[in-house]
């Protein structure tokens, strides 16, 4: 972290930087040395005490000082910027906003919580002058999308497309972003909602939905194509948006084109993302009326995960449509004692709305490596 | 009669024999070529369900043309019955404890002879106890549910409706409190299954419920839609669906459909001629008197 240990010299040698921070500003940075010194949980309970009339007064002299480092590039004003700490109180901010949001969900007996707090707006507010920064960019193009999945798993699916195209004007030709802007789009298509606290609150997140009252399935599925689509032309290797993309083809019954993104994504694929393109190829075949094929890659997924129920609810239907009901009895009968014993959840069960555990680790790498 | 494959709800006559003279669990095995359609009849009037009714007073037309059938003594008939149960983390609190009391008290109401299983859904399909007489393993069965996860409806029915051996007519009571968010079948798929099957599903509905205090819960586009659904899946079979207003209707609901079976009539129809494939139409009327009559909707043949 040697943005932060520049700035920590520069602020001890007392500058005119460091002398001409007010107290509160002093303090504030002293916070957020904290958090990426380690003292992550003190620091994360200091700054939830903050005002937002006080963390509004230290983003603008942040601003105050990007206006200053953007006139030039070898400057001293443009140093004291470089060195401040900003990739650290953009995470500060942001664990903090989730830790509130938790609480916030847990008052509300479990129901989703998508309102940003103030924290939260300051860490996206900070991610402009951020990527001014050496490399500040890319953090801030990787941190976007890491918060898209994760407000995504949070069930704020509007939210977290939002929180994507925000990240997209910042980087148009980012593939990850892409990525997550189409998978915020499958997931409303999917689920049928936006965010499932908007419906009966009249607040700014009400009005937010203003457009989503008819949700047409169809047009959110035609994002989700361009989304992944477009990541694809950026980075073909995105093995994870070929799979998608093939999954949406096949809900907007566009079978053949389907089939080509699915095939190709058993190709590139492993793990996970190759046992679900075996199912969902498997389904498109059999909506092709190829129940032999269905039934080939529905035993190739089983092949992958032997525990799965829901390879087995597949092929066990589809060698009853085949007319094998003894067989399909014995596939179901061989699944039923896994339940709760599996040693993995299956990947199908978050395929739709992610996991949270899959999203926090994400951000935790994020963490780590930011703050090495 | 031909030897065609008749799906569902074509059983063999001996299998009538045996459920009339036998609770055994274990698969019946037919030699006999005779294949029959059974239909569970509901009929109830101004006062409620009719008791009393004979062969003389329906009358049965398969795919539009009647069709002569007998009547059976329903009540002599053992019970095959599936409890198929959401546990999903909506049903957390409250009304896992009322299902749990609810299904407790169906068993209690059970005859002797009667048997009966215990499946669980949430993102996993659990078969907590096998079709059994034993009270004492459903009961233990019952109080082991824990509400986790999501809702995997039409994948669980899919289960119940295949596991159990061909010839076993089944009732499976299907409780749910939410739309269908996990399951690999779709509506469509799940539909098709119904049709194929031999069982009688009952759908016993909860509303959903807000998990933030004092806040009334709308039902979404999606419930609403999952409802139909499963009214519909219901309906096919002959059965239905009961919307449970609160939680604590839950096992009145349960037993109502205890005194439906005991009150049904069983009609059997044994088809004379060459059956085409396909979808077969069934249309049960009651004749003598007013009545609304709630039957199986039709059969399904395979090609051959």
């Amino acid at each position: 972290m040697r943005a932060l240990l520049a700035f920590l010299l520069v602020a001890s040698a007392g500058t005119a930087a460091a002398q001409s921070m007010t107290a509160r500003e002093t303090a504030y940075w002293d916070v957020v040395t904290r958090y990426a010194t380690g003292n992550r949980k003190d620091a994360v309970a200091t700054i939830g005490g903050w005002s937002e009339k006080d963390l509004d007064r230290i983003l603008k002299s942040v601003q105050g000082l990007e206006k200053a480092a953007r006139r030039c590039e070898a400057c001293e004003d443009r140093a004291r910027f470089d060195a401040l700490p900003l990739r650290a109180a953009i995470l500060l901010h942001a664990e903090r906003d989730r830790m509130d949001r938790v609480a916030r969900m847990q008052e509300n007996g479990g129901a989703a919580e998508c309102a940003i707090s103030a924290n939260g707006r300051m860490s996206a507010d900070l991610l402009g002058p951020a990527a001014l920064q050496p490399g500040g960019a890319r953090f801030a193009s990787r941190f976007y999308a890491v918060f898209a999945q994760h407000l995504r798993s949070a069930l704020c699916f509007l939210t977290s497309r939002n929180w994507a195209e925000a990240g997209l004007k910042l980087a148009p030709r980012d593939a990850m972003l892409l990525f997550v802007d189409g998978l915020a789009s499958e997931t409303i298509g999917v689920t049928g909602f936006v965010e499932p606290t908007l419906r009966s609150e009249r607040d700014w997140r009400g009005r937010q939905t203003a457009g989503y009252e008819n949700l047409d399935p169809k047009r959110e599925f035609s994002r989700a194509i361009d989304g992944f689509e477009k990541a694809l032309a950026v980075d073909p290797h995105l093995s994870e948006a070929r799979l998608r993309l093939g999954r949406v083809l096949s809900r907007m019954g566009r079978g053949p084109e389907a089939r080509v993104s699915l095939k190709q994504a058993v190709e590139e694929t492993s793990g996970a993302s190759r046992y679900l393109a075996h199912l969902f190829l498997g389904q498109c075949l059999e909506d092709d009326g190829d129940l032999d094929g269905a039934i080939g890659q529905y035993s190739a997924a089983m092949a992958l995960r032997p525990d799965s129920q829901i390879g087995a609810v597949a092929l066990a239907h589809a060698h009853s449509l085949r007319g094998r009901s003894e067989t399909a009895r014995e596939v179901l009968e061989k699944m039923l004692p896994v339940a709760g014993r599996r040693q993995a959840a299956d990947p199908y069960w978050s395929y739709a709305m992610g996991s949270p555990e899959d999203a926090e680790a994400l951000i935790e790498d994020l963490r780590r490596e930011t703050l090495r | 009669m031909s030897p065609r494959r008749v799906a569902g709800v074509l059983v063999l006559c001996a299998s009538l024999t045996s459920a009339q003279t036998t609770a055994s669990p274990q698969p019946t095995v037919f030699a006999t070529k005779v294949e029959s359609v059974l239909i569970d009849a509901f009929v109830t009037g101004d006062g409620g369900q009719m008791p009393g009714l004979t062969a003389r007073d329906f009358i049965l037309k398969d795919n539009g043309t009647r069709v002569e059938f007998d009547l059976l003594p329903a009540e002599s008939l053992p019970l095959r019955a599936i409890l198929v149960f959401d546990t999903s983390t909506s049903m957390q609190g409250l009304k896992i404890e009322r299902l749990r009391a609810a299904a407790e008290a169906f068993v209690d109401r059970l005859r002797p002879e009667d048997e009966a299983a215990l499946v669980s859904f949430s993102d996993e399909i659990t078969w907590r106890v096998p079709l059994t007489t034993d009270r004492a393993r459903l009961r233990f069965g019952i109080l082991s549910l824990q509400a986790r996860g999501a809702t995997s409806a039409y994948d669980a029915l899919f289960t119940a409706l295949l596991v159990p051996r061909s010839g076993l007519r089944t009732l499976i009571v299907l409780f749910s409190d939410g739309e269908d968010n996990m399951s690999w079948l779709r509506e469509k798929q799940i539909k098709g299954a119904v049709e194929r099957s031999n069982a009688l599903i009952h759908v016993v509905a909860a509303p959903p419920v807000d998990p933030r205090p004092g806040v009334l819960r709308i039902a979404s586009d999606a419930e609403i839609a999952n409802l139909k659904t499963l009214r519909g899946l219901a309906a096919i079979t002959g059965g239905s669906l009961i919307e449970v207003a609160s939680t604590d209707r839950i096992d009145a609901a349960f037993a109502e459909i205890i005194d439906r079976m005991k009150n049904r009539y069983v009609l059997r129809y044994t088809p004379e001629s060459d059956l085409a494939s396909g979808w077969h139409t069934l249309d049960l009327q009651l004749v003598t008197r007013k009545g609304k009559v709630r039957g199986r909707t039709g059969y399904w043949v395979e090609p051959r």
